[in-house]
């Protein structure tokens, strides 16, 4: 434990300037802070648990060398956030695995399958799928606010979007899911 | 049923089957923190003020020392820069200047054989190499030597372009903060490109 | 592949002319040999005789999975790292056309990996026919890498190729656009500025604060860092 940042007291503002003083291992601080959290919204949003994977560390890389641009006035996980997403979209815009072609994450489904039965697997496997046919933008909005349980003007800072255009897309996300999951018209 | 009631029961269904995503390991936080120190020198501070700075301190002095180097190489001298105080603060390194390759007579051609000097200004360092696609990524094979701080090391490399780093005492690898950068790869990296045979 | 094989293979190819090249795979396949894991290896010198048989260049997957051998990259991340890099070189070869050199191809692999289009590739060859192209390819690969959104680090490339400024324009603008965003200015609005000032054929004085604010405003709003 480094003299002068205690894992528990320092806030995510305090560890930032640390590290912009010249301590670069204090970024592990961060890291540790909010990997799983990245993690999991960057499974959400690429559908793999490799690209995942590399998308957060990617992203968390970026957050470094443009931590000199952070302003300590927004909350550092909203701003790694929006990188995170940045790099989502960047990374499924590349990659040839499409929206239909999600990588079926065996580990997690095996894991909720321990949890809930043979069904769960499947259900899970649904859902995968039906996240994965949503249009990009959709799948965003509905992952950032049920997912993520964000608010929306959270969501309208991450993204760059207008709040009203959010609501649409999650309302039309949360339509095309019924839809997929559920098999009934609304 | 209302309509918000439908798609808080959707949400929720989705979270859990969704659960946690994958887990985060440690070894995966030790990637990523691997891949951050991989990623140059500590970030500067300051620079979220919107609008055009004027220049630091710090870019003046490297920006000088860089006008320095190139005057001794096109007049042939020797001469070492005094290590400015403040400036090279440790574990900060500072490139003083990228790769200059000499110029070849005649037309280039992509085997051609080029000179190029490698410089990084990083006095609190006790080993610096480089390491590239030039000598197999191996940390042993091209060591720097040391002028007051000031390392350096004149190679010989194909023409062309090369993907290439720095490793510091033997572990930490750096891009050269003042050379072109390449992407970020599936290998994490995201280093520095030389173009030799080009013209600086 | 089996050593059998292997050697039957080398039997051959030693009795002609071809002599070069296969000592330059022999001296290929040692280097990973020394560097990685058995099965690592074998992985990616399939990849690598692939890509020799398509006729594209092999030294560059040789380093990719050298350099991941040092750094200690699991098997997985290296083979991945090779095969993914063979991919990219095969589409710098469409885009770029036959005739382009090991440095172009890998220069334009690079940008594809940073995220500009293959399309932009094409438009760049079509903008400079003949020549090299690794040097402006660099350069939009580094204003990419450090921030500057991908159609305007494409539009000012492409911008500045198409006015037939050679390389050191290109490295010029590097250079200055490097300086601007390590002091604070927003990636797009130096680009932007410092092309002006390449076009213009010298160093354009930073832009008034006003200007540049409202730009920085703009550019803040989506916050790419």
């Amino acid at each position: 434990m480094r003299p002068g940042l205690s894992r528990v007291e320092a806030t995510d503002a305090a560890v930032v300037r640390r590290v912009l003083a010249g301590d670069v291992e204090a970024f592990a601080v961060l890291v540790e802070r909010h990997h799983q959290r990245c993690l999991r919204l960057a499974m959400r949003l690429v559908g793999s648990a490799q690209d995942a994977e590399e998308v957060v560390q990617d992203a968390f890389v970026r957050a470094y060398r443009a931590l000199g641009r952070y302003e300590e006035r927004e909350q550092f996980s909203a701003w790694l956030t929006r990188i995170l997403v940045n790099r989502c979209r960047t990374s499924a815009a590349r990659s040839a695995r499409r929206a239909q072609t999600f990588v079926h994450d065996e580990v997690a489904a095996g894991a909720a399958a321990a949890r809930g039965g043979a069904d769960a697997r499947v259900w899970r496997a649904e859902i995968e799928r039906a996240l994965a046919a949503l249009p990009p933008e959709q799948r965003e909005a509905f992952v950032l606010k049920h997912v993520e349980e964000l608010d929306y003007d959270a969501m309208a800072r991450i993204t760059g979007a207008g709040v009203s255009a959010l609501k649409m897309r999650v309302k039309r996300a949360c339509e095309r899911l019924r839809v997929l999951l559920e098999g009934e018209e609304s | 049923m209302t309509d918000e009631e439908r798609e808080m029961r959707l949400a929720a269904d989705v979270r859990e089957a969704l659960g946690n995503g994958p887990p985060s390991t440690p070894e995966a936080r030790a990637r990523v923190m691997e891949a951050v120190r991989a990623a140059g020198a500590t970030p500067r501070a300051g620079a979220s003020r919107p609008g055009w700075r004027s220049p630091g301190v710090g870019l003046l002095v490297a920006a000088s020392i860089a006008g320095i180097i190139a005057l001794v190489r096109a007049r042939g001298l020797s001469y070492v820069p005094e290590p400015v105080p403040g400036i090279n603060r440790p574990s900060q390194p500072v490139a003083a200047g990228a790769p200059t390759p000499a110029r070849s007579v005649g037309a280039v051609s992509d085997n051609a054989a080029v000179r190029v000097q490698f410089v990084l200004v990083a006095p609190d360092a006790k080993s610096v190499a480089v390491v590239g696609d030039f000598n197999d990524w191996n940390p042993s094979a091209t060591p720097l030597e040391s002028a007051r701080g000031m390392w350096s090391s004149e190679e010989v490399v194909t023409a062309g372009r090369h993907d290439y780093a720095f490793v510091i005492d033997g572990t930490r690898w750096i891009a050269d903060p003042s050379a072109p950068q390449a992407p970020a790869d599936e290998l994490g990296g995201g280093y520095s490109v030389l173009i030799a045979g080009a013209k600086p | 592949m089996s050593a059998v094989v292997r050697h039957f293979r080398s039997a051959i190819v030693l009795g002609v002319a071809l002599a070069g090249a296969a000592a330059a795979a022999a001296a290929q396949d040692a280097r990973l040999g020394a560097q990685l894991d058995e099965g690592t290896r074998v992985l990616v010198q399939a990849a690598v005789d692939s890509a020799r048989a398509a006729g594209l260049p092999t030294e560059p997957l040789v380093d990719k999975a050298l350099e991941g051998a040092r750094k200690r990259a699991d098997g997985t991340r290296i083979t991945r790292a090779v095969t993914a890099l063979a991919a990219r070189l095969r589409a710098s070869r469409s885009s770029l056309g036959a005739g382009a050199t090991e440095s172009d191809l890998v220069a334009g692999a690079a940008a594809l990996q940073a995220g500009v289009s293959a399309d932009v590739l094409h438009q760049l060859r079509a903008a400079r026919p003949s020549g090299a192209l690794a040097v402006p390819l660099v350069v939009l690969s580094d204003l990419v890498t450090r921030g500057v959104p991908t159609d305007t680090a494409a539009a000012v490339v492409l911008l500045v190729a198409r006015e037939g400024m050679g390389d050191d324009a290109f490295l010029t603008l590097q250079r200055e656009v490097q300086r601007d965003v390590m002091g604070g200015a927003p990636p797009a609005s130096a680009a932007a500025v410092r092309t002006r000032g390449v076009l213009a054929g010298g160093t354009v004085r930073r832009p008034a604060r006003n200007a540049a604010t409202d730009a920085t405003r703009n550019a803040t709003s989506s916050a790419k860092p």
